[in-house]
């Protein structure tokens, strides 16, 4: 066995590519799409499109007002949340949770709020982008621990696969400018290995620290080694602010909420508030929290500053100064979510991640062409390349559609339907399962082109759908200066001219195959 | 401001190390590079890569090396694409970055 | 060479590579445990750091023992390798744990 160790790079390259590839895709796809999940979640609830989210009034009067408003509305609440506009996020949000009747579970009461003019605004249920951020690590339909073990183990192979490309294919970095179209296997090589090398960087920090998201599930080992109590005591020592205080059954008369808030504004002048949390408004136990918006700095968790309620004292500050090891493992998180960027950063990430997803599905589709070229032509397909085949075209071509469905869903399902959310969720799993059974039937070069018109065609209509549906369209939205909205529709063209692009490149491919099939019959 | 300066200089950066590689000279310009060309070419790239390291680090060291890769990856597909489809175009890449850059620049300083 | 020997090395190649690829799935994480586990015992940092370092380097060293796993050739000399590393750091743990 002559160069053992390159030849068994190769089979773990494959192989642990294969195992979890479609998998992969599905993560990969619905992590690109979560780096613009409030972006996506705005798209989704038109009536929120009117406000801007630039904000006249300041943070002191949005939290005063806010402040009175849950003092008449629910005094004896358990918890009061105000979370303030932000630049990605144009409503100021109330929100209190009442005490729960005995053997019931409370639920929040949420007011979304035009933070200038405080009309309430109410939009229509949906999930938005925080269906596809959930999707790209809680997958669906499942059990949320058994899913996140799943993805763990894929994004593990996924790093082996990146580690084991890298040594296998020295030559990636010699020609990584080189993308030959139209000539069969070689072109799909070089999309393979031209999507993996310009974002490897990328690609190997974001498979490394999407393993660190959720290293408390894969390895809990060194935290039940140094606590007693596990992960959950860990948690406790390092999310102080997560804690509740406990009641003490004191009413509190007078609270000291605003000399807090003083001491705040004057101590840190500089730093934007991103939320309140108030534990126990009225007993005299209560505990402000205040969440300071974190900007471009590396860092995942938000500093805290916790205040008695009582005497209106600062009791504890969080995650302010982090040691090496939070700044480490925060900084690590914050780098996968990527909350930190900056539009310019954001479509980088987002170009990256669509490289990510080029790369992935090129290699699962490279492979179905090598096992088709090892197959005898005459012979019938066996039931494996079948498998791959199908798989392969279910996956590539039907998330996309899947996609453009959950949004078709969200502007055509009406919006006074109860359960609405779920409806999207299930339209978006119906087209799947669609071009699944559409796969099995038809896996040949015919079946991608028909799928990919279909793609096209559903991108292409999607703005107009939105047009017709809602106040607003591609062209007010440039001339209102909503950029968001207008990269949306812009995105959703973008992907039409691409499977259009794609179906054309398919149906020139398509003569000379018939061709070889022909000669060989 | 000054990341779209490295954006571009780090496009030079990678047109460089494209234009170092025969096939793709040869695709731009139409003559085989000299041994000695190419090795200039790969030199210049090389500087102008770590030029813009320093200076998207220089803004924030975290933030910056995030944009590095990001700028890479941009650069490298965008090259790709031309190479694939236009490789002549590449020519007037020649006047337009230096051009662009030179105006941010001035633009930034001002 | 004769067919049947063709597929002799061909199902010993490939067997191989599955009990190199179970090993570094089930050993790997098994060794990564137990050394990240020493690891938080053992780093002279606060409880909490002392966690956080180690789950960070986690991943990292079940990678390692992934690459080395398929780098080391004899089968025989990884297992034992691997077997020796385990039980030192298992033992050492117990020792730390008291």
């Amino acid at each position: 066995m002559k160069d053992s160790f390159f030849r068994s790079m190769t089979w773990l390259h494959t192989w642990v590519g294969l195992l979890f590839c479609w998998l992969l895709w599905l993560v990969f796809f619905a992590g690109t799409l979560s780096f613009f999940r409030q972006e996506i979640s705005l798209w989704s609830k038109p009536e929120l499109h009117s406000y801007s989210s630039e904000v006249q009034s300041s943070q002191q009067t949005l939290l005063d007002y806010s402040f009175e408003r849950l003092n008449t509305e629910a005094p004896d609440a358990a918890r009061w949340w105000i979370s303030l506009p932000s630049e990605r996020n144009a409503l100021l949000r109330v929100s209190h949770l009442p005490y729960p009747e005995p053997g019931e579970k409370a639920s929040w009461v949420n007011h979304n709020l035009a933070p200038d003019s405080k009309v309430p605004v109410t939009p229509r249920e949906s999930k938005g982008g925080s269906f596809f951020y959930r999707l790209h690590f809680d997958l669906h339909y499942m059990d949320r621990t058994t899913a996140r073990w799943i993805v763990c183990l894929a994004s593990l192979f996924m790093l082996v696969a990146l580690i084991s490309g890298i040594v296998i294919h020295k030559r990636i970095f010699k020609d990584m400018f080189q993308f030959r179209v139209g000539k069969g296997s070689r072109s799909w090589l070089d999309g393979h290995n031209l999507s993996s090398v310009l974002a490897l960087p990328f690609h190997l920090m974001i498979t490394y620290t999407g393993l660190i998201t959720l290293i408390f599930t894969l390895f809990p080992y060194p935290a039940q080694t140094v606590y007693e109590g596990g992960v959950k005591e860990f948690r406790k020592e390092f999310y102080p602010e997560r804690q509740r205080p406990e009641l003490s059954h004191q009413p509190l008369t007078s609270p000291a909420f605003s000399e807090s808030l003083d001491h705040f504004f004057t101590n840190w002048p500089e730093q934007p508030i991103s939320r309140i949390i108030i534990d126990h408004p009225k007993d005299a136990a209560a505990v402000m929290k205040i969440y300071g918006a974190n900007r471009s700095e590396i860092k995942d968790e938000q500093a805290v500053w916790l205040y008695s309620g009582k005497t209106g004292e600062l009791l504890n500050t969080v995650h302010l100064e982090d040691s090496a090891a939070a700044q480490l493992y925060g900084g690590m998180i914050a780098m996968h979510t990527g909350r930190l960027a900056s539009p310019g950063l954001r479509w980088l990430y987002f170009l990256c991640g669509l490289a990510g997803c080029a790369m992935i599905a090129s290699g699962c589709v490279m492979w179905a062409k090598r096992l088709r070229e090892r197959q005898k032509p005459a012979q019938p397909a066996s039931f494996g390349l079948k498998l791959v085949e199908s798989l392969n075209l279910a996956a590539i071509m039907g998330l996309p559609l899947a996609t453009a469905a959950f949004f078709y869903a969200n502007r055509l399902i009406p919006v006074t339907n109860s359960g609405r959310a779920d409806q999207e969720v299930l339209m978006f799993f119906l087209t799947w399962a669609a071009t699944a059974l559409f796969a099995t039937k038809w896996r040949n070069t015919q079946g991608w082109r028909t799928l990919a018109l279909i793609n096209a065609l559903a991108w292409l209509t999607l703005p107009l759908c939105n047009a017709l549906t809602t106040q607003g369209s591609l062209i007010s939205y440039v001339s209102n200066g909503q950029w968001a909205l207008a990269m949306f529709d812009t995105m959703a063209l973008l992907a039409a001219a691409v499977f259009f692009w794609q179906s054309k490149q398919l149906q020139s491919t398509q003569q000379p195959q018939r061709v070889r099939r022909e000669r060989t019959a | 401001m000054m990341y779209l300066i490295a954006t571009l200089l780090c496009f030079t950066s990678f047109m460089a190390f494209a234009l170092a590689k025969t096939p793709h000279y040869k695709a731009v310009f139409g003559t085989r590079p000299e041994h000695a060309l190419s090795r200039r070419y790969l030199i210049i790239a090389w500087i102008i890569l770590l030029l813009t390291l320093v200076i998207n680090v220089s803004q924030a060291a975290g933030y910056g090396s995030l944009m590095f890769c990001g700028q890479m990856a941009f650069s490298v597909l965008f090259l790709a694409c031309l190479l694939t489809f236009r490789p002549k175009w590449m020519r007037s890449l020649f006047y337009l970055l230096p051009a662009a850059i030179l105006l941010i620049s001035i633009l930034h300083a001002v | 060479m004769p067919i049947s020997s063709y597929f002799a090395y061909f199902t010993a190649y490939r067997l191989n590579v599955v009990a190199r690829f179970a090993t570094a799935i089930f050993g790997g994480y098994v060794l990564t445990a137990l050394s990240i586990s020493v690891m938080s015992l053992l780093l002279p940092v606060s409880e909490v750091d002392a966690v956080l370092f180690s789950v960070c380097l986690s991943v990292l060293i079940h990678c390692l023992i992934f690459i080395a796993v398929f780098a080391i050739k004899p089968l025989r000399f990884l297992f034992a390798g691997l077997l020796l590393l385990t039980t030192l750091q298992w033992m050492l743990l117990l020792i730390l744990k008291g």
